[in-house]
Order: C-alpha cells, then sequence, then structure tokens
C-alpha cells in the first residue's frame, strides 16, 4: 500500500511536533523515519496508526484518505518500541488476537499462527508466555502479531531499541529479508543512523518536525541537504571560514563548511602525494577504536578526526603532520555543494592512508562503486 | 497499599544473606525486632485472643446463642446487603476514576485525584452528618423526599450510602497506579489489530488490572462490613431494622451483655481474619507477575493450565 503525506502538522497544546511536512512512500518500499529524539518521528508514525489524529494535512494509504479512519479500520500493523505484547496471553493467544477479532474459524487461526510462528523462527514456543522469552524473542512474537491480520502496511516504532548489540545485529538483517520476502510496505522509526542506513530503501531525515531530506540513504549520506542532515548521518565537522584552507580558495569566505573524516588525508609528508596542497597540523590525540585508530589533528584552530586502519602506525600525539583536505560540503542559504580541492592532483592513486575499504566512497572521483551506504543500495538495483 | 514491587535486578529479598558489615549489629537488630514484636502483641494480637476468649467464656451454646438471636441475625443480613450494593458500586466508581485519570487529560484532574482521597481525611462521624444535613428531615433534599415518602436518613439507602462515601476511594487508589505503570501500549497494539473498546476492556485492560481490583474489592468489602462511625450518624439504631453488625455490638455492650457482645464481635474478627488470608494471597499472586522471572513464569503457567 503506498503512503502519501500532504501538510501534516500535530501540535500537542503549544508544543508542535510535526511541523508541515509531505512525503511520499511507494508500495513495497522499506522506508527509515529517522532523527534525533524529539523529532517527531514517533509523532508521525502515531498519525499514520491513526493513534493520533493531525491537526492538519492529509494521509492517503493507496490514494485514499485515511483522515477520520479509526485505526482499527486502517490495515495496519504496529509493533511497539517495548512490543506491548499482552502478558496473561500465550504466544499463540498473543498472535491470534487480531485473527480472532476478525472471527475467522478455530482451523484457520491455528493454520495461521502456524505459518507466522514458521515465519518468525519461534516455532514450538506457542505455548510460552512473553516474560518467558528473552527480548528478540519478544520481538518477533510483536512482529508476527503485527503481521497475523494481514495488514498492507507495516510500522515500527523504534523496533531495535530495547535489546543488546548482538541481538540488534541479526535481527535487523532477518528484519529486512522478512520484510522483502513479503513486499509488505514498511515504514521504521529510528534514531540511530546505522540502523537505517542499513536497513532502509529509502531514508526520511526528521528535525525538529520537519522533513530535512529524504531519499535512497547512498544519496543522502553523499548529498546531504542540510547541515543538519550532513551532521546527522555519518560523521562531520564544520569548517567557519572554508576559503582559508589551501585549495578551497574560490569558495565564499561566509559559507558554511562541513567535512567529513572521510574526506581528509593525514600523514608525513612522504606518505601524501597531494603535499603542496596540503596544510600542516599537530597530532593531538589518538584513540585506539578496534578496526581503527581515531587521530584528532588541530589544523589552523580547528580539531578533524580521521581514521586510519589499526594494522597501520599512527603519528604520535604532538607530531606535526600533513593534512590534505579532499572535499568539503559547502552550504549557502538553501543551497548545498560538494566542492574538490582545486589543487588536487587529478588522475590520482595515491597512497592512502586509510584501507581501500574504509575510504572509496568520498576519494573516487565520481562513479565507482561507493562502499559506505552500499547495502540496501546496492540491493535495490 | 501499593503493592511494593520488588527490584528487578535483586532478585533476592533484602534481608536475606546480607554481608554483617552492611547490616546494623546483633544488639540493635534484636531491640527492633522485640519492639515490633511487643507492639503487635499487645496492639493486635492480644486485642484478638481477648475477643475469642470473652465470647467463648460461656462455653460454645451461648456463643451459638448469642450469634442466632434474631436480631443478631439481622444485622448480619443487613450488613451483609449493605456490603453487596457498596462494594460493586465502588468497583464500578473506582474503575470509572482510574480510567478517567490514567487515560484522559480534562482540566481539574489533579483535583479529581484529591478529592478520591476525601473520604479517608474526613472523619466518618462527619460523613455521617453530611447524609443526614442532606437527606434528613430538615436536610436540605428532606422535604422534597419527604413528600414523595422516600427516606434516606435512618434507612437501608442511608446506610449503603454512608458506606459507599466511606469505602470509595480502596478501589481507585489501587487501580490507579496499576494502571498508570501498565501504560496505554497494550491497549494501543489491540486498537492497530482491529479491537473495539469493549473487547480490549475485557480482553486486554482488566486481566491486566484484575490483581489489584481484587484486591481493592477486597479492602472494600472489609471496610464496608466493619464501618462504625458514619453509619452510627446515619442508622437511628432501630433494632432489627438498621442495626449493622458493629452498631449491634455497641448496643449488646452498651447493655452489659458482654458475652454476646464479644460474640457478635468476633464474627468480625473473623471477617477481618479472611480478608487478611486473601489479601496475603492476591498480594502474593500480584507479586509473581510483576517480578517476572521464575515467579513470572509460574503464575502464568499456572493460568495457561
Amino acid at each position: 500500500m503506498s503512503v502519501e503525506v500532504r501538510g501534516l502538522w500535530k501540535r500537542f497544546g503549544r508544543f508542535a511536533a510535526v511541523k508541515g511536512i509531505d512525503f511520499a512512500v511507494e508500495k513495497g518500499k522499506l522506508v527509515g523515519l529517522l532523527g534525533p529524539s524529539g523529532s517527531g518521528k514517533t509523532t508521525v508514525l502515531r498519525l499514520l496508526a491513526g493513534l493520533e489524529i493531525p491537526d492538519a494535512g492529509e494521509i492517503r494509504f493507496g490514494g485514499r484518505s485515511v483522515i477520520g479512519v479509526p485505526p482499527q479500520k486502517r490495515r495496519i500493523g504496529l509493533v511497539f518500541q517495548h512490543y506491548a505484547l499482552f502478558p496473561h496471553m500465550t504466544v499463540f493467544e498473543n498472535i491470534a488476537f487480531g485473527l480472532r477479532v476478525q472471527k475467522r474459524s478455530d482451523r484457520e487461526i491455528e493454520a495461521r499462527v502456524r505459518d507466522l510462528l514458521a515465519l518468525v523462527g519461534l516455532s514450538g514456543l506457542e505455548r510460552r508466555f512473553p516474560q518467558e522469552l528473552s527480548g528478540g524473542q519478544r520481538q518477533r512474537v510483536a512482529f508476527a502479531r503485527a503481521l497475523a491480520p494481514e495488514p498492507e502496511l507495516l510500522l515500527l516504532d523504534e523496533p531495535f531499541a530495547a535489546l543488546d548489540a548482538q541481538v540488534r545485529k541479526s535481527l535487523r538483517a532477518w528484519l529486512r529479508e522478512m520484510v522483502r520476502r513479503l513486499g509488505i510496505t514498511t515504514i521504521f522509526v529510528t534514531h540511530d543512523q546505522e540502523e537505517a542506513v542499513e536497513m532502509a530503501d529509502e531514508l526520511i531525515v526528521m528535525n525538529e518536525g520537519r522533513l530535512e531530506q529524504q531519499g535512497p540513504p547512498l544519496e543522502v549520506y553523499r548529498r546531504p541537504r542540510t547541515p543538519f542532515v550532513a551532521r546527522f548521518l555519518g560523521e562531520s565537522i564544520e569548517i567557519p571560514r572554508p576559503s582559508t584552507l589551501k585549495g578551497f580558495e574560490h569558495v565564499d569566505p561566509d559559507a558554511l563548511a562541513i567535512v567529513r573524516p572521510e574526506f581528509v588525508e593525514v600523514g608525513y609528508p612522504h606518505e601524501l602525494s597531494n603535499l603542496p596542497a596540503a596544510e600542516t597540523g599537530i597530532v593531538q590525540r589518538v584513540h585506539f577504536r578496534g578496526r581503527e585508530w581515531q587521530v584528532e589533528v588541530a589544523v589552523g584552530g580547528k580539531t578533524l578526526a580521521v581514521y586510519l586502519p589499526s594494522e597501520r602506525e599512527v603519528p604520535r600525539p604532538g607530531d606535526e603532520v600533513r593534512v590534505f583536505i579532499r572535499r568539503l560540503y559547502v552550504f549557502q542559504g538553501e543551497k548545498m555543494a560538494v566542492v574538490e580541492n582545486e589543487n588536487a592532483l587529478q588522475p590520482r592513486h595515491p597512497a592512502r592512508h586509510q584501507g581501500p575499504a574504509a575510504d572509496g566512497s568520498a576519494e573516487a572521483p565520481r562513479g565507482n562503486p561507493p562502499p559506505q551506504a552500499s547495502g540496501p543500495a546496492a540491493a535495490r538495483r | 497499599m501499593t503493592i511494593i514491587e520488588p527490584a528487578a535486578f535483586e532478585g533476592r529479598s533484602p534481608a536475606a544473606d546480607r554481608p554483617p558489615h552492611l547490616t546494623e549489629p546483633r544488639l540493635v537488630r534484636g531491640m527492633l525486632i522485640a519492639l515490633a514484636l511487643l507492639f503487635l502483641g499487645v496492639l493486635l494480637v492480644l486485642p484478638l485472643i481477648v475477643v475469642f476468649t470473652e465470647a467463648l467464656q460461656k462455653g460454645v451454646k451461648v456463643y451459638a446463642a448469642a450469634i442466632t438471636e434474631r436480631e443478631a441475625l439481622s444485622a448480619v443480613r443487613l450488613t451483609l446487603a449493605v456490603a453487596a450494593i457498596a462494594v460493586p458500586l465502588n468497583a464500578l466508581f473506582g474503575l470509572a476514576a482510574a480510567w478517567a485519570v490514567t487515560r484522559f487529560t480534562f482540566p481539574g484532574k489533579n483535583a479529581l485525584v484529591t478529592l478520591i482521597d476525601l473520604p479517608f481525611s474526613v472523619s466518618p462521624v462527619i460523613a455521617g452528618l453530611m447524609i443526614v444535613l442532606l437527606y434528613g428531615a430538615h436536610g436540605l433534599f428532606g422535604p422534597w423526599l419527604a413528600e414523595r415518602g422516600l427516606q434516606i436518613v435512618f434507612a437501608f439507602p442511608g446506610l449503603v450510602l454512608a458506606t459507599v462515601f466511606v469505602t470509595f476511594p480502596f478501589v481507585a487508589r489501587e487501580l490507579i497506579p496499576t494502571m498508570q505503570a501498565l501504560g496505554t501500549a497494550q491497549e494501543e497494539a489491540a486498537l492497530t489489530l482491529g479491537a473495539g473498546g469493549l473487547r480490549i476492556f475485557w480482553r486486554v485492560t482488566l486481566p491486566n488490572v484484575r490483581w489489584a481490583l481484587l484486591y481493592g474489592l477486597v479492602m472494600t468489602n472489609a471496610r464496608a462490613m466493619g464501618e462504625f462511625g458514619a453509619v452510627s450518624v446515619v442508622s437511628g439504631h432501630i433494632r432489627g431494622q438498621t442495626n449493622t453488625i458493629p452498631l449491634h455490638v455497641e448496643i449488646l455492650y452498651n447493655e452489659y451483655r458482654f458475652t454476646a457482645a464479644f460474640a457478635v464481635a468476633s464474627l468480625l474478627a473473623l471477617l477481618a481474619l479472611v480478608t487478611l488470608g486473601i489479601r496475603q494471597s492476591v498480594e502474593r499472586r500480584h507479586l509473581r507477575r510483576a517480578g517476572g522471572g521464575p515467579a513470572g513464569v509460574l503464575a502464568g503457567g499456572e493460568e495457561g493450565g
């Protein structure tokens, strides 16, 4: 079922949680509604579910307006952050709840619940009570319960927030796989950018009740439309006066520039190929982060963070190093431009300080397969 | 009144196995325990024993005669009838009040929550007087009621009104925190699964609050049967007609019929013991539900069978 939202507003007292947002979701897409807490994303989900009534605006499911349609009649399935399973019912009865509402025959209910249990991999646990299940199992019961009445739109509110990191990782992949297989239009809310990028076909980034950007994860990551998106998705550091940097003299000095760690190369003079265009910096701190080193370098009063593979020798704090900034996001008014360093050597395959797997996306001049946000995007193509 | 839930991650009772350096010295502990036991003994256990020994002092025959006497039986019947009306009424009021307070926002909500407690803070005698002043012969509605031949004060309706008033808070007080803790997510989940209001109430909300509700009802019942002050004011003490058990006990006592008075009083004491027993078992189930873990599993299992 396709979803279309136009000019949606929702106020709670004096606080406007959703301030006139528009978006459309195609049938069968898996969409991540991403934003920091308080950005209004959960309110949007509840408005879609019919649990809140919008103050203004239009919501259409499959082309038909659902304003004034109660949640019972919207053909949606909703999975709550803390699952909201019925603690006094068995797993079987939890999943069967929506089917009993529809007055299906006992035989039909039995068959459908068994199918769903098999689908979510919980066969044999139907007589258990929710409190006898692990967090991940509860999540899957909630998922099966929401799917039982055959909804045409699945809404998930922070589906993994209550799980520990390991379970979360495996459930993400499982859920993405499941939703693809069923082909059901799905919108999930999350504040976790990694989760959103990994799972979604498309992202809707929200901030303070407004929609910042909508698009495939790769596009949103590579071409953030607003400084907020650049900051929220991926790591970014603001550069106040970009025209003072070598190779960016042509940039409007009043514009806001943002640099990502993968746009920056750091090394001793002999390690950098773009030496003439490089700034000089002092290493401030070096953190070991498992797979990589995080190196903080002070350049002209600004501290930039760079990641280097942990295999490599890293500069020590206090060392003087060369810093080459390859690219900037420049925001001016409503516009964003990706600005390349003018002094970059054109066809170049320099010895890099980041492993080839870690940096390609930012460095590849254009059109090379981008690894950063490739999962879902690649699957779509 | 509110049942305290055990901290989820501690899992054992705070008293068990506490290393000595975290607890009080042996002497202090002993003294505290002795003091508590002394209090309990003097104030609770001793009177209870006295009631039963006095009641049975002149033998089982006299005891049986005292409680099967016509006026005693009529008092028992009246008390049961009053409770039979007051308890369901307050179950309804309590549910409605808890629902309104926890599920809606409306102006004056805080005032309502405070007002629910009013019967606890007002002396029962005042409660009785309020009813007399409203519905008595010289009361606000007195003439209007008299014209229609309706008698409330010094009659059964007055007793019910007084009892409902003094027992009003029990159910609501018990339900409000439980329903607040429960939240609305389960009800919303049921909503998105297509369920209507009535089904949500019966299949989702009520099963979740049933132990709190039962607990509230048990307390309501105990108070309804034992209430003296408010009922005393509105009863008029008409023997065999408007005397409840506590009032009957007082009359017998004032007439120096001590054995009979204690015999009838022992009925109330028994009621109290039964109430305590039910309360205890309800509380235990309630705790097990809340606790989750193996105990929660047990409770769940019992119900599933």
